[in-house]
């Protein structure tokens, strides 16, 4: 943007008041009337997309929908490996077996002790199979916490490797970042072991990659792009004879250490946010969205048990003053079931 | 979505016990903006992503509690992340936008500024949004699209209200502005 785009902006800005900016955003009118000829098109280039969905694709969706919300509360609350093809955990024996397992145990016990296990521990194969069937944080965040636990037992090959393999997989990393990984690993293992400044660059290396994968603004290219940057530099430091010229000799992997792991504009401390908590993938900020904890922080993020006897107001029905909204929907008597087709669903 | 608590209290509730119904409700309310943010921000299979977000809501719907407001915002979180992810996946920022067919039907001409405002053509409109950035285009979608307040779509965002609050008086700033040098030079 040149300077006199900016300041042509500002001008702009200046002129708009909050009230006609909500306006225009919250489809009303606003005075300006010129802004007015804005919200109009705007208006227009953006409701085509809302479009409500085919009473059978709703119908199907609730079916689906009211069977995984009840039999997530038997193994409590898994996230969905598998959504779109529809695939019922239950079909897996080994996250079936699993599951049975945690709900012997008491499944919030062994998910929080087996999530926060690091590869080679006793409950490692455990953590990752509740995180298949959707249980635990999963995702890129944790694989690099992984590693820096593998780190801080000072298996550092294996804690680049950790991280190589395992973003890849999730297709959160590049082949480029993956390839620079693996060699900065294998330069480690022959050459880097019990290097101090070695260690700690990887530790600055996760730490920039925690940090990116916050951040929502960075796209995928950079990302592998600072990765591989990252990487190349720990080989070099591990192996100064295999530096190559696209590499600068040094420590970039330092940059990562002491920069903010939060996004830039996140304040720390504020009260309008809710409490951060990992990204379910490799995702941006703020609330975890498998945790079914509200944004605003108001989730009960210790899971609650499943309401008995929830049937809607007016004994199995839907609640009361609703009108029918199509048919496609059925009163719930209880906890479990559903009422007998024919109850009018409908909403308020 | 209902207006009042506690009908939104007993929906939420039937959704827990497995009532198909409330799950109807729910997504006939919530599916049509999910997916008009994910297709108008990129998404490459607006349908099947929608698809995806409302049924790990399902997966997680026993742990949720909050009310109405809350419950729409955490929808658009998951969307959020969704759209987040797939663009890191690809490895480039979102694509251009398909516009809705829109024309300009308000026929009152009274300067060279209206004038050139109803010959902007969904073309035109798709090249100034396109001039936007993405984080400017999420927020002018989070909300005339998700329909999410100033507050939610910070708390969708990841971001302060304060920024945000800036990010559309920009996004509508350099909109307008655009629309002024587009009368003046034609």
């Amino acid at each position: 943007m040149s300077d006199h785009d900016v300041y042509r902006d500002d001008m702009a800005r200046d002129r708009l008041s909050d009230l006609d900016v909500e306006m225009v955003l919250t489809g009303g009118i606003p005075e300006s009337p010129r802004l007015a000829r804005l919200a109009n098109l705007l208006q227009m280039a953006h409701e085509g997309h809302d479009l409500t969905p085919e009473p059978e694709v709703t119908a199907r969706f609730a079916a689906e929908a009211a069977r995984i919300a009840t039999s997530s509360t038997a193994i409590g609350s898994p996230r969905l490996a598998r959504p779109r093809s529809f695939a019922s955990i239950w079909n897996r024996p080994i996250a079936a077996a699993t599951a049975g397992f945690a709900l012997v145990l008491g499944m919030s016990g062994v998910a929080v002790a087996s999530d926060s296990a690091a590869p080679g521990d006793l409950l490692y194969g455990i953590d990752r199979t509740l995180e298949s069937i959707g249980i635990g944080a999963g995702g890129a965040t944790e694989r690099v916490s992984e590693a820096s636990t593998l780190l801080d037992r000072g298996q550092v090959p294996e804690a680049i490797e950790h991280v190589a393999d395992e973003t890849s997989a999730d297709d959160v990393m590049s082949a480029e970042a993956t390839a620079a990984l693996q060699a900065a690993a294998e330069a480690v293992a022959a050459n880097g072991q019990g290097n101090t400044s070695v260690g700690e660059s990887v530790g600055a290396m996760l730490d920039e990659i925690s940090r990116m994968l916050q951040d929502d603004e960075l796209d995928g290219a950079m990302f592998g792009r600072r990765v591989s940057e990252l990487a190349r530099s720990i080989r070099d430091e591990a192996d100064p004879g295999e530096g190559s010229a696209d590499s600068e000799p040094g420590n970039q992997g330092n940059q990562g250490r002491g920069q903010g792991q939060g996004p830039p504009d996140e304040p720390p401390g504020n009260p309008d946010q809710g409490p951060k908590g990992p990204p379910d993938d490799a995702g941006g900020n703020g609330p975890p969205d498998d945790a079914g904890q509200a944004p605003d922080g108001n989730g009960n993020a210790g899971g609650k048990g499943q309401s008995e006897g929830n049937g809607p107001p007016g004994g199995g029905g839907p609640p009361a003053g609703n009108e029918n909204s199509g048919g496609n929907g059925q009163g719930s008597g209880n906890g479990q079931g559903n009422g007998p087709p024919g109850d009018p669903p409908g909403r308020p | 979505m209902p207006t009042n608590p506690e009908a939104f209290e007993s929906i939420l509730s039937a959704a827990k016990s497995g009532a198909e119904w409330a799950w109807a409700s729910l997504y006939q309310d919530l599916a049509g903006p999910v997916r008009g943010y994910l297709a108008s921000r990129g998404a490459h299979e607006p349908d099947d992503v929608t698809s995806e977000v409302f049924l790990k809501v399902a997966g997680a719907i026993q742990r949720f509690e909050g009310d109405e407001t809350s419950f729409r915002s955490w929808i658009f979180v998951i969307a959020h992340r969704r759209l987040i992810d797939e663009r890191r996946r690809r490895g480039r920022q979102p694509v251009i936008t398909e516009l809705s067919p829109a024309t300009v039907t308000d026929t009152e001409i009274g300067n060279v500024e209206d004038e050139a405002m109803e010959r902007l053509s969904t073309v035109e409109m798709e090249d100034m949004l396109a001039q936007l950035t993405d984080t400017q285009r999420d927020v002018l979608a989070l909300r005339m699209i998700g329909g999410l307040s100033l507050e939610q779509t910070a708390e969708v965002m990841g971001k302060r209200v304060g920024a945000v609050k800036a990010l559309q008086h920009r996004a509508l700033a350099s909109l307008q502005a655009k629309f002024e040098t587009e009368g003046i030079s034609r």
